[in-house]
């Protein structure tokens, strides 16, 4: 749990309110399009405790669904007044990870991992598109709580340190903020309408990018044969990837539609969707993972494609709001061409 | 050759992103001054209890003075059954101690202890910081939520001067104005600005651009001693009529810093490693003791810290005077005063 929430008559001086109108209404533009941030941590269980109050007016907040409430208290799951980020509570020394691929232009390691009362161990991640996000309450750096420096480059998904309870703070929780820069300042934005901060457990973040493949030209395959496929992957997000276990596993399996059953499914397939788990028993971020799969020839000859995508079997699919589709090109000839 | 996408499962442009749901931005310019206006909260219900009461009630404190160590030192024995306690502030005649049963963002006791073992207990909506006004006859109050409180030590009358939300530093200077950071938000204050709050006007003003200012002293000469967490690490800088000049550099990982009162003496704790000392401009900086939290006696010749479940106090070249089992604080000190 985060600050309870306090009655204020004025949060911001007078002569600052023209201001601070004046940057609400730039920033809503600016808030736009933050689909690409994921949330900042693995643990399925971690749900959001208080999001942000979108009204700074005293004793009254709005919250992430849209409701307003007057009456100043805390309303778990919902928000708080004047609360300025989202807070999850976990389990101290939970990994943390960057929200999205950026710099890190500050942070604090030096208090204790619980030391209450303080200005808190946190780190700040400035990102291309102009945003910074903010990870506080840190464990101590001794501890092992921060594992970043300034001004490293930071990809999304990567572990940034550890959950604790420094700074004000009653419970270990991560508070995390999202800002904008406009100008001198960096304003706050509210990104849970955008489903950005999803309680869904399963949101995490699985990101990668395409490498290269055994043909990547079209494969053609003599009816009734079965021929060898390979791809790689590079694992750009901040979860190892294994080859066994459930849920959790990466997987290439069919996809659009999701899971359909293969024409072209050989007899190495663990499933009808599913072509093949990632060759190596662990991908380290930044690795690269490659999936091996027998591709065998349909029945009638002709061109075809055949759609796959990445998935964590039992969490998700990558990338799950705004997949390009990989697909390999597929001629079937008769045995006698 | 194919003509497939080659990008199949990573980000996509931005542009493509979903755009349901607009985004309401929390517009506050960090970089204005928060200041707010007094409010008309009514005062906090004061409880007065004489020594007997409060010893009946096992929430006894005492207060001890040692001149043969230090003219400033006080030891508060806080004999309490309930909470533990810390001590928020020491009036500068060592005389009142401003104890909480606990930091506390929605709702914490206030006790002024007197040396005659009497108290005048409040009901504060959270307690973050305190510090006596020089005179000792008010004390500013920094609540949960991070508003500014003056409370009167004479009858515990509390008064709302500013919403904030402040924390940290907090210094009452001889002409009533108050020193204190105004920060983006009390749960994470990665914006700390050091102001000077004016309660007759009210007004506040920037004292410094340093943007995370952990703490600040108020010097014998009338200059400020600001220290300002940096990405690079923390630092020391001196405000004085004639400009801001840099004192220390204390690198990164160095925390809790305390500045003596003629900025001739510098100590700060590195988390799990000890206390350091430094004597600028020409000193080095040299580990000096284990422990944590140092604070600097006024006249910068000896510091007390947290080591080993008490407070010891020491020599400057680490040489253990004293020991005291719970708290010990120097007088006149605000934030510096609660390891």
């Amino acid at each position: 749990m985060g600050v309870p929430a306090m009655t204020r008559l004025a949060r911001v001086a007078t002569t600052s309110v023209l201001a601070a109108i004046a940057i609400l209404l730039v920033g809503a533009g600016a808030a736009l399009a933050i689909g690409d941030y994921t949330l900042p941590y693995y643990s399925p269980g971690v749900t959001l405790s208080y999001g942000v109050d979108r009204d700074p007016r005293p004793g009254v907040q709005l919250d992430w669904t849209g409701h307003t409430w007057n009456d100043g208290t805390p309303h778990w799951g919902r928000v708080y007044d004047n609360h300025t980020g989202a807070d999850y509570p976990m389990a101290l020394r939970t990994q943390l990870a960057a929200a999205k691929g950026g710099i890190v232009v500050d942070l604090e390691g030096g208090f204790g991992t619980q030391e209450f009362g303080e200005f808190g161990n946190f780190v700040q991640v400035r990102h291309a598109d102009g945003r910074h996000t903010l990870y506080y309450h840190l464990a101590s750096a001794v501890d092992g709580g921060i594992v970043v420096a300034v001004n490293q480059a930071v990809s999304a998904g990567q572990w940034l340190g550890l959950s604790g309870c420094s700074g004000i703070c009653n419970g270990p929780h991560l508070h995390f903020e999202l800002l904008v820069e406009q100008g001198q300042n960096l304003v706050w934005v509210d990104p849970l309408p955008a489903r950005l901060y999803t309680t869904w457990p399963p949101r995490v973040p699985f990101l990668a990018s395409y490498v290269r493949e055994s043909n990547p030209g079209t494969e053609v395959i003599q009816r009734g044969r079965t021929i060898t496929h390979w791809v790689e992957f590079r694992n750009v997000g901040g979860r190892t990837w294994r080859s066994a276990g459930y849920p959790g596993r990466i997987a290439l399996g069919t996809w659009n539609p999701a899971k359909h059953a293969s024409r072209f499914r050989a007899s190495d397939w663990p499933s009808s969707w599913l072509a093949t788990p990632v060759d190596h028993a662990a991908v380290s971020p930044n690795g690269t993972g490659r999936f091996t799969f027998g591709l065998r020839g349909a029945a009638s000859p002709g061109s075809y494609r055949e759609t796959f995508n990445l998935i964590s079997e039992g969490l998700r699919w990558f990338d799950h709001g705004h997949l390009g589709g990989y697909y390999i090109p597929i001629v079937v000839t008769n045995l006698t061409e | 050759m194919s003509v497939r996408p080659r990008t199949p499962v990573h980000n996509r442009p931005r542009g493509a992103l979903r755009r349901a749901g607009v985004l309401a931005p929390l517009a506050i310019a960090l970089a204005v001054v928060a200041a707010g206006v007094a409010s008309a909260e009514p005062p906090a219900a004061v409880t007065a209890l004489t020594a007997t009461d409060a010893a009946r009630a096992g929430v006894a404190i005492s207060l001890f003075r040692h001149p043969e160590l230090d003219p400033g030192l006080v030891e508060v024995q806080l004999a309490g059954t309930t909470a533990p306690g810390r001590v928020l502030a020491v009036a500068p005649d060592g005389a009142t101690a401003a104890v909480t049963d606990r930091i506390d963002l929605v709702q914490a006791t206030l006790s002024l202890a007197r040396k005659d073992g009497s108290q005048l207990r409040l009901g504060m909506p959270g307690l973050l910081a305190a510090a006596f006004a020089p005179d000792g006859s008010w004390l500013a109050v920094i609540d949960g939520a991070g508003a500014l409180w003056r409370v009167i030590a004479a009858s515990g009358a509390a008064a709302r001067l500013a919403d904030g939300p402040f924390l940290g530093p907090l210094t009452v200077e001889p002409d009533g104005t108050v020193l204190l950071a105004a920060v983006s938000s009390v749960e994470a204050p990665f914006i700390s600005r050091l102001v000077r709050f004016d309660p007759a006007a009210p007004s506040v003003s920037r004292l410094s651009e340093d943007k995370l200012v952990y703490g600040s002293t108020l010097l014998a000469d009338g200059s400020i001693a600001v220290i300002a967490h940096e990405p690079a690490g923390m630092v020391v800088n001196l405000l004085t009529p004639a400009g801001t000049r840099r004192l220390a550099d204390l690198g990164p990982g160095a925390i809790h810093v305390s500045v003596s009162s003629d900025a001739g003496r510098i100590a700060w704790e590195r988390h799990g490693d000890g206390v350091y000392l430094l004597e600028p401009p020409t000193g080095s900086a040299r580990r000096i003791a284990s422990g944590s939290h140092p604070r600097l006696s006024t006249d910068g010749k000896s510091l007390l810290v947290v080591d080993g479940g008490g407070t010891v106090l020491l020599g400057l070249d680490g040489s253990r005077l004293a020991r005291f089992s719970g708290h010990a604080a120097f007088a006149g000190c605000g934030w510096g005063c609660r390891p």
